[in-house]
């Protein structure tokens, strides 16, 4: 027995009717760039800069930043490239960058979004020990966005790669497609587990019990509070840095440029010639980190 | 063939019966343990599994990505030997017994997949919002279509004329071919995982998809013969040993090209900080000696038993395949220096699967060995219900 005529002309009309759908909502698919961020006039922000401090130079980079910032904010979103450099002479390896971020977004026990790496090079006696913090590139390229199952992680007019927590299925995916490990999945760990909260204050609870009340507290990712009582999102989601986006809107720098005690991050908008970020990655030839992937990383090093 | 005696055939059914008791005790036993872990895995999440964040998949994806295989390769060896008329699996009940054998395989690897998403409850979101540029939404889509294929040609292998039988079975197989490829796409389309990033892999998941399928074809011929004479008599056992003989040496090929290519070009993967490792399944000894070169060997004599072994060695062989290009890929490794940036248990490059993910997967085999054997007895009551009732079974 074999296949007849009449058999092979109807697979050939299931299959080619199969891969034809596929083929029209892959391609629909790839059309695909709105992701409801909001663009234009409405993204536009008036804010300041400490209006009783006049510009001077030299100045605070902090203070030069902000102003950058409220600059690129005059302009709408689409005209914006967030990007970060990192000066890895001036960074001291004190991890208050990555303790201030996790403090800013209430990250659990097992996700980070900007741990600080170490590594001694050299042979003695020419040992060198450098340090590299390591958020979130913010890709140009971004490599984990086109894995995502269920397009809950995109692509921002402004460079940010972000995620929508009530989307995420949790398949972790894009942590696999990551060449910087910068994505980790919320376990739904906390660091104070165990403890009973609402328990007095006594010489074994030297926080009275704050500790337990500030994890249960909402953290406010993408402007939104996000409440991990009762197993809520973001636990069991792909978490991310996001350059502190719901900070940005508000004139505020990123947290971890804003902690860095050496001053070794830079922030601004790179579509702004004349902001402090894009000159220097400019003038100090700044690299990114494993450029060979093709990611094209939005965050550079200066070493 | 010599007639054999009433004694001989009583000696023969108490065997069955012993092995039929051994497999019952066996299955229940896996159950047992299997739905401890489950409960486990409902109760406390993902605290009692080890993967992490930089090894985000483990064992129960590893199982799925096997399950997907077995299924394509039994649909394709099975499906296209009853479109081609090979002998003794041309019949309708052959066939039947086909797609429940395939689906046996797909649906344990589907919970295994689903249990290891951190947010199992919308799962749904694959059809309701996808992604269809991602090889994830696409090979979920293609298993879904796959299934409902299947149980449509099941319905209509119950129908005395269908002349859709034969091209949906085609296209069944066609869908498995693809799937089958598209597992191995799943890695190479990662382009910033140099060990991943491959056009071998869609090649080899196909070849591994055929050969496990043959495997577990070749299983369940064997198991469910009467005897060992049975089965060596059987012509469904002889197509699934030649396929599964075919694929496993064009499986070890492809593994040498893959060595040379890698090593003459310098491709090596970059090497991982710890070790990751589940020990003797992703040892290179035990997926090519042992899982590959013996069951050869075995398949080679004419006994049942060898077959069964050799069966059950290439199905832990291609597992262990498959686990490794899984685990091996994944960390981050051209950072090395990330685990120690920031410490906790899933911020670490090594992976071992726990206690309770292997009792998950105690509970997949289960639940797979139950399909197919409930799948089976419903296949043999409706046949015996239409004979009954004069109808006749469709062959």
């Amino acid at each position: 027995m074999e296949m007849s005529r009449r058999d092979f002309v109807r697979t050939t009309a299931l299959t080619g009717t199969a891969a034809a759908a596929l083929s029209a909502a892959a391609r629909r698919n790839r059309r695909r760039t709105d992701f409801g961020d909001p663009s234009g006039a409405e993204t536009v922000r008036e804010l300041y800069t400490l209006r009783s401090v006049p510009p001077s130079e030299p100045e605070d980079i902090l203070l030069a930043m902000q102003r950058d910032l409220t600059r690129a904010m005059h302009r709408p979103v689409e005209q914006r490239h967030w990007g970060m450099a990192i000066d890895r002479r001036k960074c001291v390896g004190c991890h208050a960058c990555t303790i201030g971020c996790v403090a800013e977004n209430k990250l659990p026990p097992g996700v980070v979004y900007r741990p600080v790496t170490t590594e001694d090079t050299g042979r003695f006696p020419d040992l060198r020990t450098e340090f590299t913090p390591r958020p979130c590139m913010q890709c140009r390229n971004p490599s984990c966005v086109p894995v995502c199952p269920v397009h809950a992680t995109w692509q921002r007019p402004d460079g940010i790669t972000t995620m929508d927590y009530d989307k995420c299925i949790g398949c972790r995916h894009c942590l696999t497609a990551c060449p910087y490990g910068a994505r980790t999945s919320d376990f739904g760990h906390a660091y104070n587990a165990g403890t009973a909260p609402g328990v007095g204050a006594d010489a074994t609870r030297p926080l009275q019990g704050q500790a337990t009340s500030w994890e249960a507290q909402p953290s406010h990712e993408y402007g939104k509070a996000w409440s991990r009582a009762k197993h809520g999102s973001p636990i069991g989601n792909a978490r991310k840095c996001h350059f502190c986006l719901h900070r940005l809107e508000v004139g505020q720098l990123p947290v971890c440029v804003t902690s860095c005690i050496g001053r070794a991050t830079y922030f601004g908008d790179l579509n702004d010639s004349t902001a402090l970020i894009t000159r220097l990655v400019r003038r100090e030839s700044a690299k990114q980190l494993l450029p060979h992937h093709g990611n094209d990383p939005s965050v550079y090093y200066i070493s | 063939m010599k007639r054999k005696s009433s004694m001989q055939d009583g000696q023969e059914h108490g065997g069955a019966r012993r092995k039929m008791q051994a497999g019952v005790l066996l299955w229940v036993v896996l159950a047992l343990v299997g739905a401890i872990g489950l409960y486990q895995r409902m109760r406390t999440g993902h605290d009692l599994a080890d993967y992490g964040s930089y090894v985000p998949w483990g064992l129960w994806v590893a199982l799925y990505f096997h399950g997907v295989g077995i299924a394509a390769g039994v649909f394709l060896a099975g499906g296209l030997g009853y479109l081609f008329g090979a002998p003794s699996v041309a019949t309708r009940a052959e066939l039947r017994a086909t797609i429940v054998l395939s689906l046996a395989a797909l649906l344990p690897g589907l919970l295994g997949v689903g249990l290891d998403l951190g947010r199992m409850e919308r799962g749904a979101l694959i059809y309701l919002s996808p992604n269809i540029g991602s090889v994830m939404t696409l090979n979920s889509w293609l298993y879904t279509l796959f299934m409902l294929t299947a149980v449509l040609a099941w319905l209509l292998s119950w129908r005395k004329e269908s002349s859709w039988l034969r091209p949906l079975v085609a296209f069944g197989a066609v869908v498995c071919g693809v799937f089958a490829v598209g597992s191995g796409l799943f890695f190479a389309a990662v382009h910033v995982k140099p060990l991943w990033h491959s056009g071998i892999w869609p090649v080899i998941t196909l070849v591994s998809a055929l050969s496990s399928g043959a495997a577990i074809l070749l299983l369940a011929r064997c198991i469910g013969a009467v005897s060992s004479d049975d089965a060596v008599q059987d012509a469904g056992c002889l197509l699934a040993r030649r396929v599964l003989q075919g694929g496993l040496l064009v499986y070890l090929g492809l593994a040498a090209v893959k060595w040379m290519v890698a090593h003459g070009y310098d491709m090596a993967p970059v090497p991982t900080a710890d070790p990751l490792a589940v020990p003797v399944l992703s040892a290179a000894w035990f997926q090519l000696l042992l899982g590959c070169f013996l069951p050869l060997l075995l398949l080679s004599a004419r006994r049942a038993w060898g077959w069964i072994a050799a069966s059950l060695l290439v199905a832990a062989g291609l597992f262990g395949g498959r686990l490794d290009l899984l685990l091996k890929g994944q960390p981050p490794a051209e950072l090395p220096a990330l685990p120690a940036a920031f410490q906790h248990a899933r911020l670490v490059f090594s992976y071992r699967p726990t206690v309770m993910e292997w009792q998950v997967g105690a509970l997949l085999l289960a639940m797979g060995i139950a399909i197919y054997v409930g799948g089976q007895m419903i296949n043999k009551t409706i046949a015996a219900r239409l004979a009954t009732a004069g109808d006749g079974v469709p062959r």
